[in-house]
């Protein structure tokens, strides 16, 4: 069921994930894959100074056609979000395809993890590059294979799950019905003068307090921490170590943490003396949620 | 070999095909790839090239023109910052006339800090009598690289040579690259031709001079050397066409023959020139595109030849002279100031810290044409989202969230 068709125009796909879940392998093996399909392509990521866990995106343009393209699109025909914890991070445009457990209105749900097994995130990059192949006109399984060996840097073990975990999820998205498009919000805008601003608005100063706050890298976690205040004896030895000063104390001296800044470090965990302090993995809180 | 690579591998083969000698690097984003590259090349022993990394941009440049005078085929790289702490071995070099090739990786310049490219970084070295060459594609980083050497250590040039390629839109970029044969390669360089030094040839640098009339001589001497690099970029296009079928010019002009308007823009925001021009040809809209490929030497002739007839010029300058305003507008307007007919000129500052150029900026570019409105001095192509955008940092930073 291929439903995007790069010979009879370009094709825009993006990939959203987190900093370590492989969003550039992914973007690379999808561009490869067209590559060697005998398009035109272009394949890059985008990410800003930071760390794993922090949401990355990659993109694909691809067309049989000269390609006038630089940088990040203005909008995108298929949207990949391989990290379901950055759904509401993300404006989907087009055919969207998330990686869920759970039937998703407006979107194909596909259970990435589940064909993935234990291999965890190693394999999430192939997987989520071939359910994308497998929505592109002119792409075949053996493009998706090829370019799984040349782009994935692991050793022959890894590399044959790898590529038995694609094709399972190749064959698997092309029996999916075909999902509906969502369309490009038109973006109305014009173009304006720049007036004079004297200097006291016109330098780069910062200066309110506590700006850094408003950064939400409470985004870039892949596990948080979760206190059992029954297990706390109240010792706040993580109310100190927390690198961040994301933890405050509450009447009885016990942490609260505020996930909008945690980035999920763990290092509270790792110094709480009476293990009262546990990992939850990100994307299990947002299935709940 | 057709392969899919970066912008940033295809300028380190770039280097692998010319066989340089000596590559010294320091890492900065966003150039870092290309040195990685080379290094972990010498490191497995596909290349033959003696890679130290150096304590500063300063000391690699140094390095790099000295090496270039011992008789290495030298190749480095670097970006921004690290350009502007290298500056002044920028002057030395060119006046040493060390035949060595560089890479710069635009990056916008600090303050405030940006990863993303604009050319107010390579543009200050247009001064400094190296020569300067702008990539448009991935290939053109690589293609550039090797027609900078050919250029620079012709006989009637010896100028060191910058390649530019911007950072992000190019450095991390894939895209299909004609990576050529070796042997090609080879005969289309030829080899080194400064001598190595040996007991027979010890010959030492005349650096310093206090007198006036010598200093003046030999820094015109770099001018006229950058005159004759302008007879070296034909030879040296002509032979890389009969080499390898691709086809560069001091300036490439796309849909420009019979356009009444044309704009004017250098590096990969070029690419995206193109697409507007194209759209607006399917409105019957007649506009057309000069791209300059070469700054240094700046090719007046053609420049005038390209633009003879014209109804309007459009200069979209990805950098800011602030005081006066974009660069290469002054260049261009220096250029063809009392030139028979010369077109009216609209200066555009665009692409600043990589700010992608929209439809809505070249629709605004042709109509300001069109409409002949005096261009007295630059538009800003900045939009209402752009300062709804601004307007919001700023409102944090004064007086925090909202």
């Amino acid at each position: 069921m291929a439903i995007l068709d790069p010979s009879k125009g370009i094709v825009r796909v993006v990939f959203y994930g987190r900093g370590g879940q492989g969003i550039k392998t992914a973007g690379r093996i999808l561009g490869r894959s067209l590559f060697t399909s005998g398009f035109n392509v272009q394949d890059f990521p985008i990410y800003g100074a930071e760390r794993r866990g922090a949401p990355v995106y990659s993109y694909v343009i691809t067309s049989s056609e000269e390609l006038l393209e630089r940088g990040p699109p203005e909008s995108v025909d298929l949207t990949v979000i391989v990290d379901k914890s950055l759904l509401n991070l993300v404006n989907p445009e087009g055919v969207l395809l998330v990686n869920s457990v759970f039937p998703l209105e407006n979107a194909m749900s596909v259970d990435m993890n589940s064909f993935i097994g234990k291999l965890g995130s190693y394999a999430l990059s192939a997987a989520a590059a071939s359910a994308s192949a497998a929505l592109i006109n002119g792409i075949g399984r053996n493009e998706v294979i090829e370019a799984i060996n040349k782009e994935v840097i692991a050793n022959q073990y890894l590399l044959k799950k790898e590529v038995e975990i694609a094709v399972s999820v190749f064959d698997y998205v092309k029996k999916l019905p075909t999902p509906k498009t969502i369309g490009a919000k038109p973006k109305k805008d014009e173009l304006v003068e720049l007036s004079f601003d004297g200097p006291d608005i016109s330098t780069p100063l910062i200066l309110a307090k506590g700006t850094s706050t408003l950064r939400k890298t409470g985004a870039w976690r892949l596990v948080r921490p979760v206190v059992n205040l029954e297990a706390c004896k109240a010792c706040y030895l993580c109310y100190l170590a927390c690198p961040e000063g994301v933890i405050k104390l509450n009447d009885e001296s016990k942490p609260i943490i505020s996930y909008d800044n945690c980035k999920g470090c763990m290092v509270c965990q790792e110094v709480c003396p009476f293990e009262a302090i546990k990992a939850k993995p990100e994307s299990e809180v947002s299935l709940i949620e | 070999m057709n392969d899919l690579i970066t912008g940033n591998e295809a300028a380190a083969w770039g280097a692998r095909l010319a066989k340089v000698d000596y590559v010294p690097i320091y890492p900065i984003t966003p150039q870092t790839e290309i040195v990685e590259k080379i290094s972990k090349w010498a490191a497995d022993g596909l290349i033959n090239a003696r890679v130290t990394r150096m304590e500063s941009e300063h000391s690699m440049l140094t390095a790099a023109g000295a090496a270039a005078l011992a008789g290495a085929r030298v190749f480095t790289a670097t970006s921004s910052q690290g350009l502007l702490y290298a500056f002044e071995m920028l002057y030395n070099i060119s006046g040493w006339r060390a035949p060595l090739v560089m890479v710069n990786v635009s990056r916008g310049l600090a303050s405030p800090l940006t990863l993303l490219p604009d050319h107010n970084d390579v543009l200050a070295a247009r001064d400094s009598g190296f020569l300067q060459f702008h990539a448009e594609t991935c290939q053109e980083a690589l293609d550039s690289v090797l027609l900078a050497y050919r250029i620079a250590e012709d006989s009637r040039v010896m100028l060191p040579a910058i390649v530019n390629l911007d950072g992000f839109y190019l450095s991390f970029t894939r895209e299909r690259v004609d990576v050529p044969e070796q042997k090609d390669v080879d005969d289309f360089l030829g080899p080194y031709k400064v001598k190595p030094l040996s007991k027979e040839n010890l010959p030492s640098m005349g650096i310093t001079t206090l007198d006036p009339a010598v200093y003046s001589y030999f820094r015109y001497q770099v001018h006229e050397a950058q005159k004759q690099a302008i007879k070296a970029i034909d030879d040296a296009t002509k032979r890389f066409e009969k080499f390898f079928g691709r086809k560069l010019k001091a300036i490439e002009a796309y849909m420009a023959e019979d356009a009444d308007y044309l704009l004017i823009m250098t590096d990969s925001f070029s690419t995206i020139g193109k697409r507007a021009v194209k759209r607006m040809r399917e409105e019957n809209v007649k506009v057309g595109l000069l791209r300059l490929w070469a700054l240094r030497p700046f090719p007046i002739d053609d420049l005038v030849q390209a633009v003879k007839g014209k109804r309007g010029i459009a200069v979209f300058d990805q950098d800011l002279s602030p005081g006066l305003g974009g660069i290469i507008y002054q260049e261009i307007a220096g250029a063809l100031y009392g030139t028979d007919d010369a077109p009216k000129l609209a200066s555009f500052i665009g692409g600043l810290g990589g700010k992608i150029p929209t439809d809505l900026d070249f629709e605004y570019m042709v109509k300001v044409l069109k409409e002949n409105i005096p261009p007295n001095e630059p538009h800003l192509l900045m939009s209402k989202s752009d300062m709804e955008l601004v307007k919001k940092q700023r409102e944090i930073a004064l007086r925090g969230g909202v």
